[in-house]
């Protein structure tokens, strides 16, 4: 009944969205776990590391409101670095002077891909969708 | 206001909740140590260089290396577990090697090995890589200080005026490429290669790009190729053995950095300029009335955890014995399985 009033558009819109969403956590896991998903020869590492960089923009040319594509972005990360610490508790044997530099690694791949996704909902607002907000 | 655009934010509420619940589980399933340790396949880790590798002790006890700790940590971590026969590392090291013996033979310590072979080292490594292609990592490689260690006068505390010759030797040993085809330049088994041409083409999978060696084909590499630079023994007896042991260590990261291949700071680890002469006695077997140069159990504990820095490997810390902060140029590298889970 909630779905109903959303238009067709807006349902593909959010289901690639999804997809898109999910792609990038893949891309983030091959990138920090080190695997390769699929066989691509030598070319893997190249198509992952394009990947983690347009998958963001897609998120936000995808998104209507710059909050949701913010979120959306950076949920990726967040999720896979949360999951990784809990099954391997890094910090717990990092020096403690070194935890700032950790973090500070941590927040900088969330701002690049919060910074990202924002050039991707500014390409669409200032293309076909004058209306996306804030 | 929230009552009219309600429907609409439920809507999104309810999207936003699939999305984070597909990627935990997604996560979690890709994450746990069990799918980790499937995705990388099994795999051998390969120990090259001399009796450090090889794990000397004047003590005779020859098992706890930096090698034997470093495989115990791969295992534990489920990072690797492949085993020939049930028995260790693949840890080709030779006691007393030189970079001219590793290519050529003759190492003075080859009747004393820990995996039976004939002939030179390399070859001996090369031939297992080739017969095991995508199958191995890491690769731990170590060789040098054999090479110049008699030009060091202990006694007087200076260096021999062939130092430098040996240095180069050294270099051309480690980086020389056949260049006469990019079929020579690119066959592991061409002697006329030096050793890390050598290496990293039999580690690669993917043919060569035509004409391009060295770190180009580091995208091609499926194994982590690590090399390990020296700390000075001579620290204590000798405080000017540091311009010695340095001078060399900066060709081996000049020699590695042609080939993609990333240093592990060993001289670095054990306390660099400024603690090496407080450390040495507690890291090494120099300060015994029978002076060695070799690493005490606690020495090689901190040349393990130097590579597992480098190494970066989830679920492989470096522990108490603390890696150096990593700098640039020495950050964890890439490296590429096939998953398998």
């Amino acid at each position: 009944m909630q779905v109903k009033d959303i238009s067709r558009n807006d349902i593909i819109r959010l289901v690639v969205l999804g997809v898109v969403v999910l792609l990038e956590g893949l891309a983030v896991l091959s990138l920090i776990l080190k695997l390769q998903f699929y066989s691509l020869g030598g070319i893997y590492a190249n198509v992952v590391s394009v990947a983690v960089f347009v998958l963001p923009l897609l998120v936000g040319l995808l998104s209507h409101r710059l909050t949701g594509a913010i979120f959306l972005a950076t949920l990726p990360f967040v999720i896979t670095s949360v999951i990784y610490l809990g099954f391997f508790g890094d910090p717990f044997n990092i020096d403690l002077f070194q935890l700032g530099v950790l973090a500070g690694r941590v927040a900088a791949i969330g701002i690049l891909l919060a910074f990202l996704a924002t050039l991707g909902w500014i390409a669409r607002r200032a293309t076909f969708d004058h209306e996306a907000v804030a | 206001m929230m009552r009219m655009t309600g429907r609409r934010i439920s809507a999104y509420t309810i999207f936003g909740i699939a999305v984070t619940v597909a990627l935990v589980v997604m996560n979690i399933a890709i994450i746990t140590p069990a799918a980790v340790s499937g995705a990388f396949t099994q795999h051998y880790y390969v120990a090259v260089g001399d009796s450090l590798s090889f794990g000397f002790q004047p003590t005779l006890d020859f098992s706890h290396g930096f090698a034997d700790d470093l495989f115990a940590d791969l295992r534990s971590a489920e990072v690797t577990s492949k085993e020939r026969n049930h028995t260790a590392l693949e840890n080709y090291a030779c006691a007393g090697e030189t970079s001219a013996t590793m290519i050529n033979g003759g190492c003075r310590g080859r009747d004393f090995l820990k995996i039976p072979y004939s002939g030179p080292q390399l070859d001996a490594v090369i031939a297992f890589m080739l017969a095991h292609k995508g199958q191995i990592s890491p690769v731990t490689f170590e060789i040098g200080a054999n090479d110049v260690l008699p030009d060091w006068n202990a006694t007087t505390c200076t260096a021999s005026s062939a130092t430098d010759a040996h240095i180069a030797q050294v270099d051309d040993n480690l980086t020389r490429v056949d260049t006469s085809s990019p079929d020579a330049a690119n066959d592991p088994n061409n002697t006329a290669n030096g050793i890390l041409q050598r290496l990293t083409t039999a580690l690669a999978i993917s043919p060569p790009l035509p004409g391009v060696q060295g770190p180009a084909n580091t995208q091609a590499r499926p194994g982590d190729l690590v090399m390990l630079n020296y700390y000075n023994a001579f620290a204590k007896v000798c405080p000017n053995s540091a311009e010695f042991v340095k001078k060399l260590n900066d060709h081996l990261a000049a020699d590695a950095a042609k080939f993609g291949v990333p240093i592990v700071d060993v001289y670095t680890a054990f306390g660099g300029d400024a603690g090496m002469a407080g450390n040495i006695c507690n890291l090494t077997w120099y300060c015994q009335p029978s002076p060695d140069i070799h690493p005490t159990r606690a020495g090689y504990e901190v040349i393990a955890a130097a590579v597992k820095g480098v190494l970066g490997y989830p679920g492989v810390n470096p522990g108490p014995k603390m890696a150096p902060p990593l700098t640039s140029g020495a950050a964890p590298i890439a490296y590429r399985r096939e998953f398998e889970a």
